[in-house]
């Protein structure tokens, strides 16, 4: 009986011992984000992290005019030939800023060029994918939205430029209005 | 005896010094999903459809973080097989996109799961004003592993709404149109001019931008708008209408018009 208590005591002040070791036990972060133990990492790859979201029917005032000018003008382009209804989906989503048909025409081209640049720039991502050999080789994310946001503020700053000022208003204030019908991972 | 205290006691011990990163681990993963979706729902140039266009892009990012392990394991990459795996698999992405009983289920891949993708799906339906509509729009990214991991799926009802509305007389907001001729635009405030049976309408858009100078503005005009509500009831919400002046035989009294009303 003594000798169980005498054990147990020892066994208590060890698994003490080892309690604290494992609590200060260095457990770095990297990346910003927590560092998984070796037993927690998942085996599975469902572990797919559900990114933050922004709902603009709740939250339209979160969402940055690039990433809605994005969503917007790629809802709106075409390509540089479009089929008649192509051309038609394009008036109808411009129709709030009721522009000119020289304005239409303008604008018609601006978003064209858009998009094959939007294209493009996707397309040399994907390549890079494709060619990765490690994940550290894999091309940056968040670098090609930045790309693709700021091709859609350099379409939108030439569309102003051709266009009246206040087609250009309009316009703007459109583009906020759809906001309540977008949803954006924050990057 | 001895060695199931000395067990329990350890065991007891190690559940309690780990928690703290237990719940950091649910909340890391190897990937991160970065989507955006956006629907539009306009009216067709010849009043008597609706165009609804529903997109979806983005990527999946592989995260791939570095963890120190301790002094013996050191630096490690416990993402890497994940990320090898989702390298070697595919993602699909789904629009659904459905007014009244035109559209239907779209599907765009596979493609490389990494990838970056663009999806956007529109359809036109005719419709007739008055007449309400559901809609269905969804965008769904699938991964061939994960399953769904971008979901958005919106139900709400839509219409064209028609409104016969009378000028207030009110104007604001005026300019000058750039070009070489004086033209004046301005908004006019206007109140609704409808049967009593269709009061209160659908639908009230004030104001109305018209040309002030050098023609002056209506005093009625007639508006037709794409509207919608996310239930069979409650109030609608319009998008931009288009407006034509009502016109009035000289010496004949205005009447109301037969809005739309569907409370």
């Amino acid at each position: 009986m003594f000798t169980t208590k005498r054990s147990l005591i020892a066994a208590l002040l060890g698994s003490v011992a080892l309690f604290l070791i494992l609590a200060f036990l260095p457990s770095r972060v990297v990346q910003g984000r927590s560092a998984p133990s070796q037993q927690a990492v998942d085996p599975h790859i469902h572990d797919a992290t559900p990114a933050r979201m922004i709902d603009g029917s709740i939250n339209p005032e979160m969402i940055q005019d690039r990433e809605a000018f994005r969503l917007f003008f790629l809802a709106a382009a075409t390509d540089a030939n479009p089929m008649p209804e192509e051309k038609e989906r394009q008036r109808a989503i411009l129709s709030s800023a009721r522009f000119s048909e020289e304005e239409l025409a303008i604008s018609s081209t601006v978003l064209a060029d858009f998009k094959r640049q939007y294209d493009a720039a996707v397309q040399k991502y994907n390549d890079a994918v494709a060619s990765a050999r490690s994940p550290k080789q894999f091309p940056d994310g968040k670098q090609l939205v930045a790309e693709l946001d700021a091709l859609a503020l350099a379409a939108k700053a030439k569309l102003e430029s051709s266009i009246s000022g206040d087609s250009s208003r309009r316009l703007y204030a459109q583009v906020q209005g759809e906001k309540s019908k977008m949803r954006v991972t924050v990057e | 005896m001895k060695q199931r205290i000395f067990g329990f006691v350890f065991v007891a011990a190690c559940w309690l010094s780990f928690p703290r990163n237990a719940s950091a681990t649910l909340d890391s993963g190897c990937f991160a999903a970065h989507y955006s979706s956006y629907t539009s729902t306009d009216l067709g140039s010849d009043h008597a459809s609706l165009i609804q266009t529903v997109q979806v892009s983005g990527y999946t990012e592989a995260l791939n973080p570095a963890v120190y392990m301790g002094p013996q394991l050191g630096w490690q990459y416990p993402c890497t097989n994940q990320t090898n795996q989702m390298q070697s698999s595919t993602h699909t992405s789904n629009i659904r996109n459905v007014v009244g009983s035109t559209g239907g289920n779209y599907s765009q891949g596979p493609t490389p799961a990494l990838s970056y993708n663009n999806y956007v799906v529109s359809i036109t339906a005719p419709a007739t004003h008055g007449t309400i509509y559901s809609s269905e729009t969804n965008t769904e990214v699938i991964c061939q592993v994960a399953g769904s991991i971008f979901l958005w799926p919106i139900w709400s009802y839509i219409e064209i709404a028609y409104t016969r509305e009378q000028s207030t007389g009110v104007t604001s907001n005026c300019y000058w149109l750039t070009g070489p001729l004086a033209i004046m635009d301005c908004s006019i405030a206007s109140e609704t001019f409808c049967t009593p049976a269709s009061t209160p309408p659908d639908m009230h858009i004030s104001p109305t931008e018209w040309q002030v100078y050098p023609i002056p503005p209506p005093s009625f005009w007639d508006t037709i708008a794409p509207c919608g509500r996310l239930s069979t009831s409650g109030s609608w919400h319009c998008g931009h209408g288009w407006s034509t002046p009502y016109s009035v035989a000289i010496g004949a009294t205005p009447q109301p018009g037969f809005c739309d009303r569907n409370p």
